[in-house]
């Protein structure tokens, strides 16, 4: 005897608009892969390690450490927030790609698959929202060792420094590291979906995502060397993302010494611009180009 | 009216997949039948917006090919193929789809756990979906079209896979869902025995063609005076009287001649002194339907 009554009845409640739907997908899947151990792990692993070593080099920051870096290559007055970011976003890219590639990898491929495309398009929802929907899932779980570790910093930044309007003086710097963190996101999530959507196997697409940003990165820097032309080093997009990063946070000079002196050291930061751009886009325009059309064979 | 369509045609390359489809489907249950290949399926898709396609086509005064997003709003879709979501639990795969339907999410997972019941699966609704086995599959999917109470239901093979009990079961809820609470539904199969149980019209596809199409009871009324006959007593003497009188009898069908009618029957019986048991109008099959028009 059920507890619930099991007839049938009607639903009387107002539909919301089909945007939300990107939502539902996002929040649903991201719960799913939380149940798998190796990317809840990763998840914990990857901001914990980040923030770790981030507040490491805050601690010696306040030692006149980094302060001393900068002054040698010629930076006088140096923003300690600024400098962090810049290693911070340096470091996280390998264990980034690795989550990009462990998390993003199956997030289509699984559902190519699992035949459940339909299902989905069977809904009042577009390709666009199902595609932001998964890009929202896999931006949760790569904020967590990106985006989270710079907020963090900016707290203790703030929390450290005995001025009373120092939180207010460093906003510029936190959104500054959030644009930053939020374009290493946009061009992983992008590249492991667009990955994903040319697979059917969970491992294959993890491969594909991993290696070919290795190969692109290693590549690009053999090819930069070989020519000695820093400019062919962009075509890896954590490259042109490192040359944006240290623009962005007006730290060139750290990273760039030679470009002190002279100026063919620094990669063109219009080229890196259009790298990123096109890392971005790309794969998106790939990933929809194929959930359509599979969509409609299988 | 729910359906209606007028030269819908569709090439996939080379190999044509509908050709000059007209058809006008009332509001009740209607079965999609036709062998493999016959473009059930990819009418189904072009009518849920899902392919584009030459011709006109609305489905419940929506043209699915401008707002495709309208019309699946009102529609519930079970698929034919395993394409459920993994890693969810069944009220939660059920809620999900409600959700992505536009309800929010409290009103979802509430819908959920009603139409689970519904179903049969309220006591497996905690279990991973992977675990499931064919017919409770079907079950979910069958969750899943419903959560977002549409006015329209396109069930592709819903019977796939189910043993007798489970096919039973399954065409039970689907004969519910059209009878007792006006769901209009549209029943795709190649299972004629399904189509007869539960459906009140027919369209017959073959080689993307509509082939026959109607009511189901006017598809398989007979015309050409035969009768289902049983007697008790000398069915060998019936047989000689009805011979005698212009009739035959084959096993229990009764030949009648072109201007003769049931008193016919009536007369030899009392000739032959035997009592008649049965007498009605001899109705074909939706076989005998199905094999005409395949070979048309």
């Amino acid at each position: 005897m059920p507890v619930y009554d099991a007839s049938y009845r009607p639903w009387e409640g107002k539909a919301k608009a089909s945007r939300w739907a990107a939502v539902a997908i996002a929040t649903t899947t991201v719960r799913r892969l939380w149940r798998l151990r190796s990317i809840k792990w990763l998840a914990v692993f990857c901001p914990l390690a980040a923030c770790s070593i981030s507040w490491l080099v805050l601690y010696f920051s306040y030692g006149e450490f980094w302060a001393r870096v900068a002054r040698q290559v010629g930076i006088q007055d140096v923003n300690v927030l600024h400098l962090i970011n810049v290693r911070l976003f340096t470091w996280v890219q390998i264990p980034a790609v690795l989550l990009a590639a462990i998390v993003g990898g199956p997030l289509i491929a699984e559902d190519r698959r699992s035949h459940s495309l339909p299902l989905y398009f069977s809904r009042p929802i577009t390709h666009l929202t199902y595609t932001l929907g998964k890009f929202l899932t896999i931006f949760a779980y790569l904020s967590l060792p990106i985006l989270l570790p710079s907020i963090g910093m900016y707290m203790i930044d703030v929390s450290l420094s005995p001025a009373q309007g120092h939180w207010l003086e460093q906003f510029p710097s936190l959104l500054r590291a959030m644009a930053c963190a939020g374009l290493l996101i946009a061009v992983l999530a992008s590249v492991s979906l667009g990955a994903s959507s040319l697979c059917t196997r969970n491992n294959y697409a993890i491969a594909l995502v991993f290696t070919s940003m290795m190969v692109v990165w290693g590549g690009s820097e053999i090819v930069a060397d070989v020519l000695d032309n820093s400019n062919a080093a962009l075509a890896a997009p954590f490259t042109a993302l490192t040359r944006i990063s240290v623009e962005l946070l007006d730290l060139p000079e750290l990273l760039y010494p030679d470009a002190l002196n002279r100026t063919s050291g620094m990669p063109d930061i219009r080229l890196a611009w259009m790298s990123v751009a096109a890392w971005t886009a790309i794969p998106l325009l790939v990933l929809i180009a194929r959930v359509r059309k599979v969509e409609v064979v299988s | 009216m729910i359906i209606s369509t007028e030269n819908l045609t569709k090439h996939f390359g080379a190999t044509l997949a509908l050709e000059s489809v007209s058809c006008a489907i009332e509001p009740g249950t209607t079965g999609l039948l036709g062998p493999n290949g016959a473009g059930k399926t990819t009418l189904l898709r072009i009518l849920l917006g899902l392919l584009p396609a030459k011709g006109k086509a609305t489905v419940l005064d929506i043209d699915p090919m401008r707002q495709p997003l309208a019309v699946r709003a009102r529609l519930g879709y079970m698929p034919e193929s395993e394409c459920l979501i993994p890693g969810l639990t069944g009220v939660e795969a059920v809620s999900f789809m409600g959700r992505i339907s536009g309800m929010p999410s409290r009103a979802a997972l509430q819908r959920a756990h009603e139409v689970l019941y519904f179903v049969g699966l309220g006591e497996a609704r905690y279990r991973e979906v992977g675990e499931f086995s064919t017919g409770m599959q079907q079950r979910l999917k069958l969750a899943q079209a419903l959560v977002h109470d549409p006015d329209l239901l396109f069930l592709d093979e819903p019977t796939n896979g189910l043993d007798p009990k489970g096919r039973q079961e399954m065409l039970a809820v689907v004969k519910e869902l059209a009878v007792d609470h006006k769901k209009s539904v549209v029943l795709s199969s190649h299972l004629l025995p399904d189509v007869e149980a539960v459906c009140t019209n027919v369209v017959l596809m073959n080689r993307g063609r509509i082939v026959r199409a109607g009511p189901l009871a006017e598809l398989t009324s007979d015309s050409d005076g035969s009768y289902s006959v049983q007697v008790r007593g000398d069915e060998e003497k019936f047989a000689a009287e009805l011979a005698s009188r212009g009739g035959s009898i084959n096993e229990r069908r009764v030949h009648l001649p072109d201007d003769a009618g049931t008193r016919l029957i009536f007369e030899a019986a009392a000739a032959a002194e035997v009592q008649l048991r049965e007498v009605k109008p001899m109705r074909r099959s939706l076989e005998d339907v199905f094999m005409e028009a395949m070979d048309e």
